[in-house]
């Protein structure tokens, strides 16, 4: 489902935030991408999404590849993206109208719109908060709608760019209970070890825009110096 | 002063008419307009004490009655457009008299990005106030000040290239349709027909000024 071979990519000319970095990730596998800040987490999942362009290597997901321009223009119907700070995401008044921004892209009819809405709000817990602002919405309650916004386009490919980040752990949890509900192929980029052992059937933790090493969620990875212990 | 007089309630019934019809509304759309009328009012002032210094007695009493006819219709007309609801609802409306969906897309972001940018102004000024800043009458007040629109514009901009991002990976194609559907109503028909009244007249009266103007 994501195949990544020898991929480097650098915001300079001499810089290189990813280095000859590859991985792969089976059709309905959840792997979590873990690392120090600034390893390279959220620029492999920009590369992913066809957002950055990488200098070298090969990037295939779901079929497609994100440097060719007629693929690039498909990738959201296949792949969603849920970024860092959910204020990224939110565009509009009413949580209904922000869902519903990405399937009225997709093309659909006003009714499949609703529909799509209506599924995506029950999958992130939030019914009943349709005409709510999300812009006054909790931190927990933003990062759900954001998340809606992402689920309704139906993705092949789920990319999540630190989902538990400023969540306090009851929203953590129920943020995992989502995840893990979910039909789709899933790399969670984070440092939230607890959501990704509930989440992620392997781990890869990135060191200097490598895989230094990857593994079974069990193993512990809090003593790896390349995770921040170090 | 006669002929003022003269001149004045020769345009008395159109002015307020003009006048009349854009309150009738506001009132009608329950719009507070006292703020309104104060700032409109105070704005005013300077012309309706000037004018009568640079001009003659009669001309000036005629001017200084057309300014404030004029610039209270027009203001109150903005009101009831702009300002009769939330801004994100009247631009989704826009779609009703027919506007075009690339203007109601580029509104759209247009409040969003001011609504951004007002919170960027909030929390940048709260970061400098809780340590410690007060703004004081010295050049490292200005600086600071300087610096803040500077800092604020910065993370503006940071934010709505982020936000253009995440658009793009749901699939932004250069259309914001919304789920809301809007339907005109009894009261939306007397509001548009009162405001094209007040266009009207306000071309009109603005046409024959022109053809007596020598």
């Amino acid at each position: 489902m994501i195949e990544v071979d020898s991929l480097s990519l650098g915001y300079g000319i001499d810089s290189h935030v990813l280095e000859n970095l590859s991985l792969h990730v089976r059709p309905g596998e959840s792997v979590g991408l873990i690392g120090r800040n600034g390893s390279g987490k959220t620029t492999l999942l920009h590369a992913l999404c066809g957002l950055l362009n990488p200098s070298g290597g090969s990037i295939r997901i779901a079929g497609l590849d994100p440097r060719n321009p007629e693929d690039r223009r498909r990738i959201p119907r296949t792949v969603g993206l849920v970024f860092q700070d959910p204020d990224d995401h939110l565009i509009a008044d009413r949580v209904d109208e922000d869902v519903a921004f990405g399937p009225f892209n997709l093309g659909l009819s006003r009714d499949a719109v609703r529909e799509r809405v209506r599924d995506a709000l029950a999958m992130a817990h939030l019914t009943g908060l349709e005409h709510r602002d999300p812009l006054a919405m909790s931190g927990g309650e933003k990062r759900r709608v954001a998340l809606a916004g992402v689920l309704a386009m139906r993705p092949e490919v789920l990319l999540l760019d630190e989902p538990g980040a400023f969540l306090d752990l009851r929203e953590s949890r129920h943020l995992a209970k989502i995840l893990m509900g979910l039909n789709a192929t899933m790399l969670i980029a984070g440092h939230d070890l607890e959501l990704m052992r509930k989440c992620c059937t392997r781990i890869v933790l990135l060191d200097g825009g490598k895989i230094c090493r990857e593994g079974e969620p069990d193993r512990p990875w809090e003593d790896d110096p390349a995770f921040g212990d170090g | 002063m006669m002929t003022a007089c003269v001149l004045v309630a020769d345009r008395w019934p159109t002015q307020s008419l003009v006048l009349a019809l854009p309150i009738a509304a506001s009132v009608q759309q329950r719009l507070r307009l006292d703020r309104m009328l104060v700032g409109v009012s105070i704005a005013l002032l300077p012309f309706v004490l000037i004018l009568p210094l640079t001009l003659d007695a009669a001309d000036s009493v005629r001017v200084a009655g057309t300014i404030a006819f004029r610039s209270l219709s027009m203001m109150l007309i903005a009101q009831i457009l702009f300002a009769s609801g939330p801004m994100h609802e009247i631009v989704l409306a826009w779609k009703l008299p027919g506007v075009l969906g690339k203007m109601q897309s580029l509104a759209l972001l247009t409040v969003r990005c001011i609504a951004a940018m007002s919170e960027q102004s909030r929390t940048v000024q709260n970061a400098v106030r809780m340590r410690g800043f007060r703004a004081r009458t010295s050049l490292r007040t200005w600086e600071t000040f300087g610096g803040l629109v500077r800092q604020m514009l910065r993370r503006a901009d940071a934010r709505g290239r982020r936000a253009t991002l995440a658009m793009q990976t749901r699939g932004w194609a250069g259309r914001w349709p919304s789920l809301r559907v809007y339907a005109f109503g009894f009261r939306d028909r007397r509001l548009i027909l009162a405001v094209f009244a007040v266009l009207l007249t306000i071309v009109s009266v603005e046409c024959s000024a022109a053809k007596e103007s020598p």
